[in-house]
């Protein structure tokens, strides 16, 4: 059979070679097009007709199927590691200059791996027509990855295929699924060519195995790959059948859920912003990276949902009962409410980005007295747009996504955290002597309305005349501070209905109103009667949790209910100070507790990860899952069984002679010495009778003749030689027989081959 | 040609594993042997025989003497001075008639030609002068072995005279039946090529032969043989003096001795069932070749040394029997390759048996 196909194959007529040339060189151009320079393009282009040469070569040469696939893939392998040593060296690019380094990296790179890949799969189909589904999938894994890659925007290369999907109107989704079904139709075609149904069978079962596990595998080891692996959206679904084979498929649906989750809940957080709607998102702060608090809330508390989870790697018990976790700062007045400072080095204090590499915070001053600097894991679970910190981080750090089918992401951060209760503060001045006088002008700004400025003078005078202030501090920022928070506490009452959302002045059409609000207008508030003071302050965003609800772990699970907007003030040498006021009163209802049972289990995944030290890539790399990790252990373990039950088989049929009744010796020990043959490739073709099996080994094994003739005497007549030590001493005649004619090595591998008995029939 | 119908036709020629000369100029002791040792020298003493007469058509000679032993008859598709005759010839010497029964040879040839009536195969009867009657004289069909030379040339009236002799053993000739001797074979012969001016031979008329063989051309070593061993074969043509009777009893003998498996006779089930089945069939092979078939391939194993029929007979003889009876749709071709299919499908199931309980 072999022999036959290579001989058919090498008279294949010329045009289809150069169809099927043409064809290969498509695909490669479309693979390695985004990835690689214009060397490596021709590198890979030139490797196709070379691997189509050498696979003929293969092919006409009498090679065993898994030496030629072995010697394919270690190709392909040895482009890698090649690659590897010499991109990683340094004497290439001090022998020329970067860019040739580049350039010989590239073209070593994708030259052999396109060499190896293409001779390999092409000797094998050559040898087994049903192998050319593999090449079908392939090609079509080039497409598929150079489609969704381009459709998740990962690429940015002229998105020519998307592009010109998008602006005909046509859903990308649709096109992938046209192309599972072009991929399906041809395989099937295929099929239907051999006419043999098992092998078809096997064939598709193969192929869908080879993909499973080149996902896991792809998925997990080559960062070329999981670049794709970033949130994809349902996209390729019937390409994926084949498509998994390069490992861009589908993520597990649990990541699926998620990524789409957090596109909803962003898409209704901008909408709220923007029309004054409210459909409850309120409380999703975490997820918009909004310009401005919103005036608008949610009519009814929504609930709660994981945002993120918190680990503290010190001892902190907050003075004042809160943590904070700040994600957003707004200190410019724009004349209706605070929005975040046109100039960035204003509230840079607030890191905007999520770190990829270690990266200090500057300009927060540094207090013993009044400090602490407490070491945090943050792992998102849902996505946000900017990083939360518990107060004021110094240092960021990403760190190795734990557990990336619940996190987003994980990072970790040195937070520097005021210790000490706020009155301890009562002899710092505010705002700092430094600041030039625009600085001054914008912490200070705030609505025209004389108002404030009486409500402030009043609050301040009533809480000397109750003897709550003393006079001789009536000057000190902090007293102020904590008169006007006892004073809103007391007058205010907490309402979600009421947002003064269209209103000139929300803040002021809040306190001088109907005093109903949330925590946007009382930070509002505070900050503008705090400013009236000739005190520096700000409103920040982010979330404010409970310090008895640190759970087990020092974790704190960030609900969407937690997420809040406080206000702070600058104190001199102790900088952004947070003073926040809840108050007393409030027509809500008190909303649901935390999941103790979701924060120790978050808690616990955020701690595995906190420990280790991320990557530069690691972002990409730790999206590649756990559900992937999740599929290779049990693939692993079903092949581990797989294995261990054809050994056992195997070991069977070869030690039942020995205790079988003798009547059943004729084809028990027949069978064993079959499978001794098949173990060495000697095996019965397809309608190839035992007798013709047997003369073809007559030079190699005169013995099994007669084994056979007894054999089938016994099978077609009923009686022959029935005692074992005549079929024993066939049998291990034939054996070593085969020991002085059969290389070594083919014995070795024959003996270690789980699967030879398969063949046997 | 696909590699079974290859291999098929290779195994054919292995007819060199049945008997050689040395065997059987040992044949002193036939006493102690077992009976099927003594077929198997039988047909081995024909088969030698024929041999060094007709060189290189061993595959040949091994099927025309199954037919012989399993009590069929052959058609030979060839060309024309491809040997057939000599082969015919061979085998007639080879059986020796004491000079008993008056009109009975052991070979004889009838040329077919379209002007040839049914009394010119059949014999006819003649005026006796000396007696003043109407006597039987008995035509070329009285023989042992009759070589019907390009049967498809003669009218269907001649064909059929000729068919009813050989399903019935008899010849009727004016009402009245003459029988034939037990052993009665004929090879008959047609040239595939030159259709002009025939009468194809109907599907019915085919079904009686046992087999049909076809004839290549021979391989350059047996033709350069054939040259050099022309003269020295036509001055020595051994007489091996096989008798008609040895042969009628020796076909009882393998009836009755070579046993036939269950699973074989299911295996021909099967392979009838598939060229009934198959697209490019109109008419699969009937019981009856069935039924003829065993014969044949007990014959074949008796000729390996075998006391059962094994897959391997079914394999090596399923082409020359059942080809030849298949009816074809429109546009079909070869039969042997769609009988090779359907058979490698049953022999497959039959060979995968004896290693089931």
């Amino acid at each position: 059979m072999t022999g036959k196909m290579t001989h058919s194959d090498t008279r294949e007529p010329i045009y289809l070679i150069a169809i099927r040339a043409a064809v290969l060189i498509t695909a490669v151009l479309l693979f390695v097009g985004p990835l690689a320079s214009w060397i490596g393009i021709f590198a890979a282009v030139a490797a196709v007709p070379a691997g189509l040469c050498l696979s003929r070569v293969c092919a006409r040469a009498r090679l065993r199927t898994p030496v030629v696939a072995a010697a394919g893939a270690g190709l392909a392998c040895c482009a890698f590691f090649i690659e590897r040593a010499v991109g990683r060296g340094y004497w290439l690019p001090h022998l020329f200059s970067p860019t040739t380094a580049l350039a010989v990296c590239d073209a070593v790179l994708f030259g052999l791996l396109v060499l190896g890949v293409v001779c390999g799969l092409r000797t094998l189909s050559a040898k087994f027509p049903t192998l050319a589904i593999l090449e079908i999938a392939l090609v079509a894994a080039a497409i598929l990855f150079v489609f969704t890659t381009q459709q998740e925007s990962q690429l940015n290369q002229p998105r020519f295929l998307t592009d010109w999907t998008f602006s005909r109107g046509h859903s990308l989704n649709l096109v992938l699924a046209g192309i599972g079904f072009l991929i399906l139709g041809t395989s099937t075609l295929l099929l239907l060519q051999i006419r043999r149904f098992p092998k078809a069978v096997a064939a598709v079962a193969l192929l869908l195995f080879l993909g499973i596990v080149g996902h896991a595998i792809l998925a997990r080891f080559l960062p070329v790959f999981s670049i794709m692996q970033v949130a994809q959206g349902s996209s390729g679904g019937q390409g994926n059948k084949k498509g998994s084979q390069s490992g861009q498929s589908g993520q597990s649906g649990e990541q699926n859920q998620s990524g789409q989750n957090g596109e909803s809940g962003q898409a209704s957080g901008n909408n709220q912003g923007s029309s004054g709607q409210s459909q409850g998102g309120g409380s999703s702060s975490g997820n918009r990276n909004q310009d401005a608090p919103d005036f608008v809330a949610s009519q009814s508390p929504p609930q709660p949902s994981p945002m993120a989870i918190v680990s503290l790697h010190d001892d902190f018990a907050p003075p004042h009962g809160y943590y904070y976790f700040r994600q957003n700062a707004y200190s410019q007045f724009n004349g209706n409410r605070l929005v975040r400072a046109v100039d960035a080095q204003l509230g840079n204090d607030v890191p905007a980005e999520f770190p990829t590499r270690h990266s200090e915070v500057a300009g927060v001053p540094l207090n013993e007295k009044w400090h602490k600097l407490v070491p945090t894991t943050i792992s998102l679970i849902a996505p946000h747009g900017r990083p939360i910190a518990l107060e004021s981080a110094r240092t960021l750090e990403p760190r190795r996504n734990a557990d990336p089918a619940s996190f987003q992401r994980t990072y970790a951060v040195t937070s520097q955290v005021i210790a000490v209760p706020l009155w301890e503060f009562a002899g710092v001045k505010s705002g700092d002597a430094s600041w030039a006088a625009p600085l001054w002008t914008h912490y200070l700004a705030f609505p025209d309305d004389p108002r404030y400025r009486e409500l402030a003078a009043k609050i301040v005078a009533e809480s000397i005349d109750e003897g709550k202030l003393k006079p001789e501090l009536q000057k000190s920022p902090v007293f102020a501070a904590l008169a006007f928070r006892r004073w809103i506490e007391k007058n205010t009452i907490y309402s979600l209905k009421s947002s003064h959302a269209g209103d000139e002045d929300p803040a002021g059409s809040f306190l001088f109103g109907d005093q109903r609000g949330y925590c946007v207008h009382v930070a509002h508030a505070l900050a503008y009667l705090l400013r009236s003071r000739g005190i520096p302050s700000r409103v920040a965003s982010g979330y404010a949790a409970e310090a008895s609800r640190t759970g087990q772990g020092s974790s704190v699970l960030l609900q969407s209910t937690d997420a809040h907007s406080w206000c702070e003030m600058y104190l001199e040498g102790v900088g952004w100070v947070v003073v926040d006021a809840s108050p007393e009163r409030s027509e809500e209802p008190t909303p649901p507790g935390v999941d103790q049972a979701a924060q120790s289990h978050f808690g616990e995944r955020n701690h595995d990860g906190g420990d280790e030290r991320g990557e530069g890539e690691g972002e990409g790399k730790s999206e590649a899952g756990r559900g992937g990790q999740m599929v290779s252990n049990v693939l692993l373990g079903m092949l581990l069984v797989l294995l261990a039950k054809l050994y056992a088989i195997k070991i069977w049929r070869r030690a039942i002679p020995w205790v079988a009744p003798e009547r059943s010796l004729y084809r028990l020990s027949y069978r064993a010495t079959l499978d001794l043959l098949a173990d060495l490739g000697f095996v019965r073709g397809f309608g190839e009778t035992r007798e013709e099996f047997a003369e073809r080994l007559k030079t190699l094994a005169p013995e099994f003749g007669e084994l056979t003739s007894a054999h089938m005497r016994k099978a077609y007549y009923g009686v022959a030689e029935s005692s074992r030590g005549w079929w024993r001493g066939g049998h291990h005649k034939i054996a070593a027989r085969l020991a002085g004619k059969v290389p070594f090595h083919r014995r070795a591998i024959g003996f270690l081959n789980p699967a030879a008995w398969l063949r046997v029939s | 040609m696909p590699a079974i119908l290859q291999d098929s036709e290779m195994r054919l020629g292995e007819i060199d594993c049945v008997t050689t000369a040395d065997e059987i100029g040992a044949d002193d002791d036939a006493g102690d042997r077992h009976p099927l040792e003594n077929v198997r020298l039988l047909i081995g003493k024909l088969a030698v025989s024929c041999r060094t007469q007709v060189q290189g058509r061993d595959d040949v000679i091994a099927l025309v003497l199954t037919a012989l032993f399993a009590d069929g008859h052959v058609l030979l598709e060839d060309h024309p001075g491809s040997g057939k005759t000599t082969l015919a010839k061979a085998l007639g010497s080879g059986i020796s008639r004491a000079a008993g029964a008056h009109g009975f040879a052991a070979f004889r040839r009838i040329q077919f030609t379209p002007d040839l009536l049914p009394s010119d195969v059949t014999g006819t009867a003649m005026f006796d002068p000396d007696s003043g009657t109407l006597t039987f004289r008995n035509g070329p069909i009285f023989a042992n072995v009759v070589l019907a030379d390009e049967i498809n040339r003669t009218s269907p009236k001649v064909q059929a005279a000729l068919l009813e002799a050989m399903a019935e053993k008899q010849v009727t000739v004016d009402n009245e039946t003459h029988a034939l001797e037990e052993l009665f074979f004929v090879i008959a012969t047609q040239n595939p090529l030159d259709q002009a001016g025939t009468y194809p031979l109907p599907r019915a008329q085919l079904d009686r032969f046992l087999f049909k063989i076809k004839m290549t051309h021979l391989d350059r070593e047996s033709e350069l043989e054939v040259l050099a061993r022309h003269q020295a074969a036509k001055s020595a043509a051994p007489s091996v003096g096989v008798s008609p009777a040895e042969i009628v009893a020796a076909r009882r003998t393998i009836q009755e001795m070579v046993h036939v498996a269950p699973a074989v006779h299911e295996c021909l089930v099967d392979i009838a069932e598939a060229t009934r089945k198959d697209p490019r069939v109109a008419l699969g092979i009937s019981t009856r070749s069935l039924v003829l078939a065993i014969p044949a391939m007990q014959v074949r194993a008796v000729m390996h040394g075998r006391d059962y029929v094994s897959p391997r007979d079914v394999k090596a003889l399923a082409i020359p029997l059942f080809s030849h009876r298949l009816e074809l749709l429109p546009g079909a071709k070869e039969p042997d390759v769609i009988v090779a299919e359907c058979a490698a499908g049953a022999i497959e199931v039959l060979t995968r048996k004896t290693l089931a309980r």
